[in-house]
């Protein structure tokens, strides 16, 4: 239950940090809030021998409201994102209470627990949901990674030896989306057993957009097309809602685990699916 | 992005560190692999910091650092560096502090081994941001407590941020 030896860097500036992750290839790996990092070196899940702790690097902690978008650095604590109105980006304010308790995000951060990619975190699935835009800093410069093609499966990313997550894009939607993050957990703060993520943008009283996502149900989140499709271009009344669900209970392929069988976790998703419905209804 | 420059850190198994902790400036190398509360521990003989889950679940060894309520079991102490932290130690100064005489007035404590991190965690948030009865249990929901069932502790919490009703 104590970490496995390793040497530790603390490098001011993310060139520095680059270049020892190059210069020591997969043995290296950055630190960033170590709220999932360092339980998993205590029960040495993880053994690298160079860890590069990326928390002092300015350059990471940027978080700027720009014209259309949210630029956040991956370093920002989930505690700051909290504290913070992130106006124009309702969904990742409505997130924040479920990842972990007040003491994991005061030192979590976004862009870990986005690279990180545990099937049952949640702000891969606000990334999914609302197509934010990954990118990784590499010794080549930058590169961006949509959402859809950033999660590589159960604590998987698509980032390249070298290359290190450095901010991510989250786009503000119009203020006609409404957004509703529901999950359900045996104890507050625990993982979930499944999650639902929902934006939907109701015009002249009909879904003309809508996006769905549920998580914690498989090695990512994944995009409900289906309960997308059920209530695209209706009303938000009681059958669509019930279309809705019963389409993404159809949809998914949950996984089997001791906190929940496949039946239970379709089961927990079309009601937090209906669940988030009611709550984005006009 | 520019080429790297030139390297100017070199990762070591043994880190320098300057941190205040209860109010007293402290210098210290530190193994690389050190965790924060095995430092507080062993090095600094502040054994009030609990060790139970040693996997940030438990709240045990919650600390203030820089005025947070964090987890010092999975924090390594390389990276206090710079930082500012109290602990259950810091916390009283002549007597208990009111949040500690609650707790010993309304039983909010049994075997004491949690006590340490509610404490901290209780010390440093900020009641306002928890109203209510639900908030009090908001507050506390990242620490465990195996032998009180709670009652004692919201209790302690009640009269510790005034909420107890008249009658």
């Amino acid at each position: 239950m104590k970490p496995p030896p390793f040497v530790y860097c603390r490098p001011g500036d993310l060139d520095e940090a680059l270049a020892v992750l190059a210069e020591h290839g997969d043995e290296a790996r950055p630190l960033a809030g170590g709220q999932s990092l360092v339980p998993m070196l205590n029960h040495r899940l993880a053994r690298p021998g160079v860890v590069v702790d990326i928390g002092a690097i300015p350059e990471l902690q940027r978080m700027e409201r720009r014209q259309s978008d949210w630029l956040i650095g991956a370093t920002v604590t989930q505690r700051r994102v909290e504290r913070h109105s992130v106006e124009g980006c309702e969904l990742l304010r409505l997130a924040m209470p479920f990842i972990g308790h007040r003491q994991i995000r005061a030192r979590g951060t976004i862009g870990g627990s986005i690279a990180h990619a545990d099937p049952a975190a949640e702000l891969p699935a606000v990334a999914l949901t609302v197509d934010a835009t990954m990118v990784a800093a590499g010794s080549n410069g930058e590169r961006a990674i949509g959402a859809s093609s950033f999660f590589a499966g159960p604590y998987m990313n698509s980032l390249e030896d070298g290359e290190i997550l450095s901010h991510v894009i989250f786009p503000a939607l119009p203020s006609t989306t409404r957004c509703s993050f529901k999950e359900f957990a045996r104890r507050k703060g625990d993982f979930a057993v499944a999650g639902v993520a929902a934006a939907v943008d109701v015009t002249d009283r009909v879904v003309s957009t809508a996006r769905l996502t549920a998580f914690a149900i498989g090695s990512n989140p994944v995009r409900l097309t289906g309960a997308e499709g059920a209530i695209a271009g209706r009303s938000l009344d009681a059958t669509a809602l019930d279309d809705a669900s019963e389409a993404a209970a159809a949809e998914i392929e949950p996984w089997d685990d001791i906190h929940g069988s496949p039946r239970y976790r379709r089961q927990l998703v079309a009601a937090l699916v209906q669940r988030a419905l009611q709550e984005v209804a006009p | 992005m520019s080429a790297p420059t030139a390297r100017r850190v070199e990762p070591a198994a043994e880190v320098p560190v300057s941190v205040t902790v209860n109010g007293h400036a402290v210098e210290a190398v530190v193994p690389a692999r050190q965790l924060l509360a095995d430092f507080l521990r062993e090095e600094l003989r502040l054994t009030g910091t609990h060790v139970g889950c040693e996997q940030g679940i438990c709240g045990a060894c919650t600390i203030n650092l820089d005025g947070e309520p964090v987890r010092s079991c999975i924090m390594l102490a390389a990276q206090v560096d710079g930082s500012s932290i109290t602990t259950v130690e810091g916390l009283a100064s002549e007597g208990l502090s009111p949040l500690q005489q609650a707790f010993k007035d309304n039983h909010g404590l049994q075997c004491g081994f949690c006590t340490p991190g509610f404490l901290m965690t209780l010390s440093t948030v900020d009641p306002d941001e928890y109203p209510g009865e639900d908030g009090i249990r908001e507050a506390i929901s990242g620490n465990l407590c195996r032998c009180t069932g709670y009652g004692g502790i919201l209790q302690a919490v009640r009269t510790a941020w005034n909420r107890i009703e008249d009658g």
